[in-house]
């Protein structure tokens, strides 16, 4: 049974993906043949020419920095609320939330309204900050429970043997969180990297992400075109998501050869 | 030496140590006995400068340790759970203190060396932490505090969480490490038993007080000790006859 749900699953995430794969390396298929008789990458070079490439990667460099602000936000907030009692603290926490909670749209004016008076409407520092804000509180949740699991206990005792503050949390409560914080950011720069709408909004067509590139063609009717994009998309974050992985098993694999580079 | 001069504690709004005076002599081993909840861990956590005094004051070898941080305060605690550095190894979490204080590499590695053999615990220096035994791991935690050679050990009922084996060879443990290296002891309890075989003084706390304060034998004749002895006298009554 288990085996099979599995199966499943497995299925239905490789035949989206497996379809994607023919669409867009499809050289000849003519109707009615159920697979191409011939697969071709020219569309690919074609679709990453010289200024897709470079949306591209300022897409990714600006959803890694959206990714990267929102988690030195998101890991003191959720320090703060897992650790700490403070009056406020249930107003701070749904504040925290409320961009996933409240309506995207209206939030979506309320932060165009507030970045035209700030003067940076239409700017990629604009749209940064935006993403950030959306990603916020994905981050928020899942560190606050790593921060209830790791608490103060650690910090105090290393207090105790003669760490500051500064080093009591550098050298064990971050070492303990570098997990959680890795994952965190590689979960905001996937959100941050499919933002369409958010983008349009604050950047109003002035900042180019390659998501803004992407979604007229995938809706238009050009199948192997927006089959390369999607491709481009599923890529592009699944290769992201899984370099972090790859740093924090090296990370592990190090400190499992022990010594941990303390001493 | 430590004094704890009109000591008040709290927590929020609620006190829950009222007017402590204390005084613990240069390599004394002094008892805590009190009830779950009666503030003990909090003492400990204040006199380490974890936890701040709601009135008072704790004076360390004559000066008052107001204002004076955690890591300034040459004190060692060692929790009830042990908080052992997962992501360090035994070596590592035993010499964590001298590399705070910034000791070279090779010296720290030799003291932690010796301290772990004096633990019982040599050949382990490579371990994880999470590799050890309960017991092993108390040793590891008892290492790293007294690496440091503290003013004062401050033990929060440390040996609560192990089975009676492994209790008594951490008390015997314990007792040896005290007497060699000239240690002064705090130990906060409420196994009477375990005070009793340890301590050259307890001192019975009951809610938010000081009941009385006399060494083992003095207390076993005081009237107002009588209530808090009865239990472990029984246990022990209930012992000789099973024997």
């Amino acid at each position: 049974m288990k085996k099979l749900l599995l199966f499943l699953c497995g299925l239905c995430i490789l035949l989206p993906l497996g379809m994607l794969v023919l669409y867009a390396f499809a050289g000849r298929w003519p109707w009615p043949a159920l697979f191409p008789e011939s697969f071709s990458a020219a569309r690919l070079y074609d679709t990453l020419d010289g200024s897709t490439l470079s949306v591209l990667l300022r897409s990714i460099g600006s959803s890694f920095l959206s990714a990267l602000l929102s988690t030195l936000v998101a890991a003191p907030a959720a320090r703060a609320i897992a650790c700490y009692h403070f009056p406020g603290k249930r107003i701070i926490r749904a504040l925290l939330l409320a961009p996933v909670l409240l309506p995207s749209t209206a939030y979506f004016v309320g932060l165009q309204t507030l970045f035209t008076r700030l003067g940076i409407i239409d700017t990629t520092l604009a749209v940064i900050l935006s993403h950030a804000i959306v990603i916020l509180p994905y981050g928020v949740w899942t560190l606050t429970d790593v921060m209830n699991s790791v608490g103060l206990g650690l910090e105090e005792q290393a207090r105790s043997l003669g760490a500051s503050p500064f080093s009591a949390l550098a050298t064990v409560t971050l070492p303990l969180l570098l997990p959680a914080l890795v994952s965190v950011t590689a979960l905001g720069f996937v959100i941050s990297f499919g933002q369409y709408f958010l983008t349009l909004m604050i950047g109003g067509g002035r900042v180019r992400t390659f998501a803004m590139l992407a979604v007229p063609y995938i809706q238009g009717g050009d199948r192997q075109l927006s089959a390369l994009y999607s491709l481009i998309f599923v890529g592009i974050s699944a290769g992201i998501y899984s370099l972090f992985g790859g740093i924090m098993a090296r990370h592990y694999k190090d400190a499992a050869a022990i010594g941990k580079g303390a001493m | 030496m430590l004094e704890l001069r009109n000591l008040i504690l709290a927590y929020g709004k609620q006190i829950v140590l009222q007017a402590l005076d204390v005084s613990i002599e240069d390599r004394e081993f002094f008892s805590l006995l009190g009830r779950s909840g009666c503030g003990k861990t909090t003492l400990i956590k204040a006199i380490a400068g974890l936890h701040p005094l709601a009135g008072g004051s704790i004076l360390l070898n004559g000066k008052d340790t107001a204002g004076l941080p955690p890591e300034k305060r040459n004190t060692a605690v060692l929790f009830q759970d042990i908080r052992l550095f997962p992501h360090l190894s035994v070596e590592d979490n035993v010499a964590y203190g001298l590399r705070m204080q910034g000791m070279p590499r090779k010296e720290r590695r030799r003291k932690a060396g010796g301290m772990l053999e004096a633990v019982g615990l040599s050949g382990m220096e490579k371990r994880p932490v999470d590799a050890l035994s309960g017991g092993q791991q108390q040793r590891v935690a008892l290492a790293r505090a007294l690496i440091l050679r503290p003013a004062i050990l401050l033990l929060d009922e440390p040996f609560s969480s192990l089975d009676m084996d492994l209790r008594r060879a951490m008390r015997d443990l314990l007792k040896g490490l005290h007497t060699n290296l000239g240690l002064t002891t705090l130990l906060v309890t409420h196994d009477i038993g375990e005070a009793m075989l340890l301590s050259d003084r307890i001192a019975i706390l009951d809610t938010e007080r000081l009941v009385c304060c006399d060494t083992p034998g003095a207390l076993l004749n005081k009237p107002e000790a009588a209530p808090y002895l009865e239990a472990w006298r029984k246990d022990l009554e209930d012992q000789q006859r099973l024997l």
